[in-house]
């Protein structure tokens, strides 16, 4: 990816760079809110960090600024303001997510990877479906029977895994890789008991209809649509 | 409130002044009036009995023989003659007469009156007849002691009605300043723009809460100047542990680092890691002591909230070898509260990081999520098993008590986490049993 940096502590910026070229990215740095902005406007950037507090211009200001040019790029915030009313303002003037610091390089590189499955994700039929269950990826919205469902992060990714999947076993393992991003044995029912309330909102908030999540005891879970064989 | 209270409040000690004001008054004016009602009573009892001795008097007659009247019932007469060159020689006196005093020294009990006059007697000789009537002061004294009762009944009910009517319009002069004090006591430690309502009444009730509203201008302002204190220290101090973290993480990645080093950056980043969370967790206690702290109330869902906080700590636990059980009751429909999403995490942050560090190591650590029978409160538990009894769990949500002082930590987790659950409606429930700890956060239902 090729990512913009805009941070005016010069220490921060430069780790934060060099650790995403180590990582296979490109990253460019901009020191206030105008440099930025020019960059943003003249390179195709495939997400900006900003931080909030810059000199001269703010990050929300940076923000609105790019919007009106019509640079459509993710912008993901870098902030030591780690109250929920600067989250919520970020995230309603346009950004896609809210880092706040101090920060684990790891949660930076996880969150890019986030921007960009969702970037690569296509815009149009990208909409996963089984039986009256819709999952479209772009928009982060989860209906069934035309009625929407609010999941959690982790609930979303689990069931986006196990729709690219539908009607095939997904096992635990394949779970904890994809959606928690480790390859070890986590030490925990956390996955069990995600799975128990992705099934609560799916299936059991809808009694009239045939659930759609199976357990498969020994192997790992099963979406599929009612009656179909597995496959 | 008690009689006590009552005479040491304000409107109890109006009434007490204006009562014995009125009453000493009272008594001044009631005294005066008893000594001039006293002194016309006796004038009116002396003119009596001189009256009925001047009456007496005149039925007395020498010629041809001394001639006496007999006093009636109650009565005591005494009568002298004198005639001229001789001795005064009694003609009278009545049985007893000798302790009733003369007019000018009475005996107790007795009023006496003397009168005199000239007879002739058969000789034609003039002689001086002097006549002592004396009767019984006690009507008088009763009379007296009447218009005493009179003045006493009147003083005590005047004292009565004085306290009352202190009483009541005190109460009504100070009825602004108690609505003064409900509006101020509503008023919290960091006054955000709530104000009093200044009353018209162009007196000091209205001079006082203009004063209390400048006050109220002044402490927001310095709670204002606080938070922004604050919220530039956490600037500060969480830029530069960025940048320590940002570059250890970096460091750590870089693929020609010697294998040596990785676990010595992973202990660093841990560290860095422990350290960002006691900068929030300073910056918390700062505003809790402070009572500035502002909570972002909306709904969520605590089993959310509480499985998030897991994940985040996963690593952690599985670092630890501590297994981290959850389980989210599964007949409950919602676990939805109304509450901070952000100082709820902390809370559950803090309570599992609590049991990640004095669970025993290979324990596992117990998080439950459900809804309480009794009250149908949403709630979440965290329980570790204990290597020793932690003693009386009151302390443990004092700041800065550490159960167990060789293990990591400052103190502070509990203590605002139950801070922190207090705001939001209920403390925390500590609980010790078997070897086994849990820290119940409970919420009211949204």
């Amino acid at each position: 990816m090729r990512i913009l940096v805009v941070e005016d502590e010069a220490r921060l910026a430069d780790f934060v760079r060099q650790g995403l070229v180590q990582a296979g990215h490109v990253a460019d740095v901009a020191d206030n809110g105008a440099t930025g902005l020019e960059l943003a406007a003249t390179t195709p950037y495939d997400v900006i960090l900003l931080d909030l507090m810059l000199p001269g211009q703010s990050g929300f200001d940076v923000l609105r600024n790019l919007r009106e040019f019509g640079v459509p790029t993710p912008v993901v915030l870098i902030s030591a303001l780690s109250d929920t009313e600067h989250v919520i303002r970020g995230l309603d003037a346009g950004a896609v997510d809210y880092l706040r610091k101090p920060f684990a390089f790891e949660e930076l590189l996880a969150r890019l990877r986030a921007v960009q499955r969702k970037a690569e994700t296509p815009a149009d039929g990208a909409v996963l479906r089984l039986a009256d269950l819709a999952l479209d990826p772009v928009h982060r919205r989860v209906t069934r029977a035309e009625q929407p469902l609010r999941l959690t992060n982790r609930e979303f990714a689990l069931l986006e895994l196990l729709l690219r999947n539908a009607g095939r076993v997904v096992t635990k393992t394949r779970i904890a890789e994809k959606v928690w991003e480790v390859d070890f044995d986590m030490g925990s029912n956390v996955i069990e008991v995600h799975l128990s309330q992705l099934r609560r909102k799916l299936d059991r908030a809808f009694p009239d209809l045939p659930p759609l999540l199976e357990t498969i005891v020994g192997h790992g879970y099963l979406l599929r649509s009612p009656g179909a064989a597995p496959a | 409130m008690s009689i006590r209270n009552m005479l040491h409040s304000l409107r109890g000690q109006l009434a007490l002044v204006f009562g014995a004001v009125f009453g000493l008054v009272t008594l001044l004016a009631g005294g005066y009036q008893y000594r001039q009602v006293g002194q016309v009573l006796h004038q009116g009892d002396d003119q009596r009995l001189r009256a009925r001795a001047i009456a007496l008097l005149d039925r007395v007659a020498l010629d041809p023989l001394p001639t006496l009247p007999l006093p009636s019932a109650g009565e005591r007469l005494r009568v002298v003659m004198e005639a001229p060159g001789q001795a005064a020689r009694e003609l009278f006196h009545s049985p007893g007469y000798e302790g009733v005093g003369t007019p000018a020294a009475p005996a107790p009990g007795w009023r006496v009156a003397e009168v005199r006059t000239e007879l002739l007697d058969a000789n034609g000789q003039s002689n001086q007849v002097h006549l002592w009537l004396a009767h019984s002061a006690a009507p008088l004294a009763a009379d007296l002691g009447r218009v005493r009762q009179g003045l006493v009944l009147a003083l005590v009910g005047s004292l009565g009605l004085a306290a009352v009517l202190a009483w009541a319009l005190g109460g009504r002069a100070l009825r602004p300043l108690r609505h003064i004090s409900q509006q101020a006591r509503r008023v919290g430690a960091a006054p955000g723009e709530e104000r009093l309502t200044v009353p018209a009444t162009g007196d000091e009730v209205q001079e006082l809460a203009q004063t209390l509203n400048q006050m109220l201008d002044r402490l927001a302002a310095g709670a204002k100047l606080q938070d922004n204190f604050l919220a530039a220290a956490a600037h500060e101090l969480r830029t530069p542990l960025a940048v320590v973290q940002a570059g250890l993480g970096v460091v750590q990645h870089a693929p020609d680092l010697p294998a040596h080093l990785l676990p010595v950056l992973a202990t660093q980043l841990e560290e860095m890691q422990r350290l960002g969370r006691l900068v929030d967790d300073f910056l918390l206690v700062s505003r809790l002591r402070a009572d500035t702290l502002p909570l972002a109330r909306r709904p969520v869902a605590l089993d959310e909230l509480a499985l998030a906080a897991a994940d985040r700590l996963l690593p952690r636990f599985r670092t630890a070898g501590r297994p981290l059980e959850l389980a989210v009751e599964e007949q409950a429909t919602d676990f939805l509260v109304l509450g901070d999403a952000d100082k709820l995490t902390t809370v559950l942050l803090n309570l599992l990081e609590n049991a990640l560090r004095h669970a025993p190591p290979s324990s596992a650590v117990q998080l439950r999520v459900g809804r309480e029978a009794t009250t149908n409160w949403p709630y979440a538990e965290v329980t570790n098993p204990l290597r020793q009894s932690l003693g009386d769990l009151g302390r443990l949500t004092a700041a800065h008590y550490q159960a167990d002082i060789f293990s990591e930590g400052t103190g502070l987790g509990l203590w605002l986490s139950n801070r922190i659950a207090e705001m939001h409606g209920a403390p925390l429930a500590l609980r010790e049993a078997n070897l086994a700890f849990s820290a119940r956060l409970r919420l009211p239902p949204n």
